[in-house]
């Protein structure tokens, strides 16, 4: 089984609303892809029928050969673009917390991380800023040894020097089966790491290649292709 | 899975309700202290310690209705913020069975529900001390050996226990039931309630119908017996674990197969 990920014919609509429209794609382990689209394309609505938070309207999906469920959770690390962590506790009562339920949890990759960013693992979440619990959320999601990451604007909020460490990160904790999917909307940050693309629009999937079939076939980087294609 | 989801959820609990317990039981104590009612009654013309008493007595049925609104609301809170909210992002990725969600969140509740009762009782016995309490509660004991027999110690506690995990289920299934609306969600949960009750009300009218023929002339000859008595609460033990069973099922399967977190 190459494949961490199948889908085959998802679709998603709210009322009228097609946020996902009939997406067949199949994504390797080993990778790291990027999820771009602007806007409402679909890319959040995707990542979330990946993990269960939301009942596709039809089509299948499987991670790792499951239906999202209780295996696919086991095998998948999830970064919501939302903050989901409770106000009231400590950052080291998070990472007891995912220490609990999570088997491939790392607590010494953990506060290993939080001591490179200056985080204190005795500080309240109540007190941190939006991006330094961001920070504190990436740190959680990818201290799991987990075999596919899913990645909703993990920099979005963070300082662009912060970006960089972040990404390091990513890249030093990704083991050589595991994928990361990254959604986002500002790419050149994040194009370096990149080996493939997908691109949504409109809940469709209109391009998806490697990142150098893009340049060769198209002379371009990612970012700038993604301004031709999506331009208002 | 179970003991550690309840382990983080009385920790999320307690931090409210250990300090809410500890003003009530502190207040009671100042109150005794104060003793309003023997101020009120024994000073024969109004003076400024009336005040404070009658102020201590309000206070003291404010901190009481408090307490069980407390309870309730942290009940609804924790289910709704901490599965369907934000928090669900989390809750909903670990590795658990919903069933496990559910349940985590019925024991804990049902707890701090007993618990609230219990703090109640334990803060009026100290306003109104412990004079008569040795006398009185042999009453009730009393009382219910000889309308229910030794059963009755068992099928009392039993009841009430039903009954209260029952109503806090429902209140979880009207919530849930609210989700499958795509807007309003919280006017939708409380809709579902009203309708919920609505079934059940029903149901349980044509359940007396059906069995009061067998149980109702002997209440009504004013006489049940022992086992009348019993009886007649078996059959609402029964209706209680019927009515649990249903809309836990409801619950699990739509937090399972039909979530659709906002």
């Amino acid at each position: 089984m190459s494949n961490i990920l199948e889908c085959r014919n998802l679709t998603k609509t709210f009322g009228a609303l097609k946020a996902l429209d009939n997406i067949t794609i199949d994504i390797p382990r080993g990778k790291i892809i990027g999820l771009l689209g602007p806007n409402a394309s679909g890319k959040t609505t995707f990542l979330k029928i990946c993990n269960g938070l939301l009942t596709p309207s039809g089509g299948e999906i499987t991670i790792g050969g499951f239906k999202p469920g209780i295996e696919t959770k086991k095998l998948v690390s999830y970064l919501p673009e939302k903050t989901y962590l409770n106000n009231w506790m400590k950052v080291s009562d998070l990472i007891s917390f995912f220490r609990d339920f999570y088997d491939d949890f790392s607590i010494d990759k953990a506060y290993d991380m939080l001591n490179k960013l200056g985080i204190s693992p005795k500080d309240r979440l109540k007190t941190m800023s939006k991006g330094t619990k961001e920070k504190v959320q990436l740190i959680l999601v990818m201290s799991r040894e987990a075999q596919l990451y899913l990645l909703d604007e993990p920099i979005g909020g963070v300082d662009p020097a912060s970006r960089d460490y972040i990404l390091d990160t990513i890249l030093s904790n990704y083991n050589e089966n595991a994928t990361i999917l990254i959604s986002t909307h500002i790419i050149s940050d994040i194009e370096k790491i990149l080996d493939e693309v997908i691109f949504l629009k409109q809940g469709k999937i209109i391009l998806n290649k490697t990142v150098d079939e893009i340049r060769e076939e198209n002379q371009k980087s990612v970012d700038s292709l993604f301004r031709e294609v999506f331009r208002c | 899975m179970l003991a550690k989801l309840m382990k983080y959820e009385f920790k999320a609990t307690s931090r409210i309700f250990i300090p809410l317990y500890a003003v009530l039981l502190v207040f009671s104590i100042v109150n005794r202290i104060i003793n309003p009612d023997n101020l009120i009654r024994s000073s024969s013309n109004f003076d400024i310690f009336d005040i404070f008493a009658i102020v201590g007595v309000t206070l003291y049925i404010g901190m009481i209705i408090a307490v069980v609104i407390v309870t309730l609301i942290i009940m609804i809170q924790r289910y709704y913020k901490n599965l369907l909210g934000d928090e669900g992002y989390l809750m909903f990725t670990l590795p658990v069975q919903s069933w496990k969600l559910i349940i985590s969140k019925v024991i804990t509740s049902v707890t701090w529900s007993i618990l609230s009762f219990l703090t109640t009782i334990v803060s009026l016995i100290i306003i109104m001390g412990t004079k008569n309490l040795g006398t009185d509660i042999r009453e009730i004991f009393e009382f219910i050996k000889t309308s229910m027999g030794a059963a009755g110690f068992v099928i009392l506690p039993l009841y009430g226990l039903l009954m209260l995990a029952s109503s806090i289920i429902m209140i979880f299934t009207a919530i849930t039931l609210g989700q499958l609306f795509s807007k309003h969600r919280v006017i939708a949960s409380f809709g579902m309630y009203c309708a919920i009750y609505a079934v059940y009300q029903l149901i349980l009218l044509l359940y007396m119908l059906l069995i009061g023929n067998n149980i109702a002339p002997a209440f009504l000859r004013g006489t049940p017996s022992i086992l009348d008595i019993n009886l007649f609460l078996l059959f609402f033990i029964l209706f209680e674990c019927v009515r649990i069973s249903i809309n836990f099922v409801i619950t699990n399967n739509i937090l399972k197969n039909k979530l659709n977190l906002e």
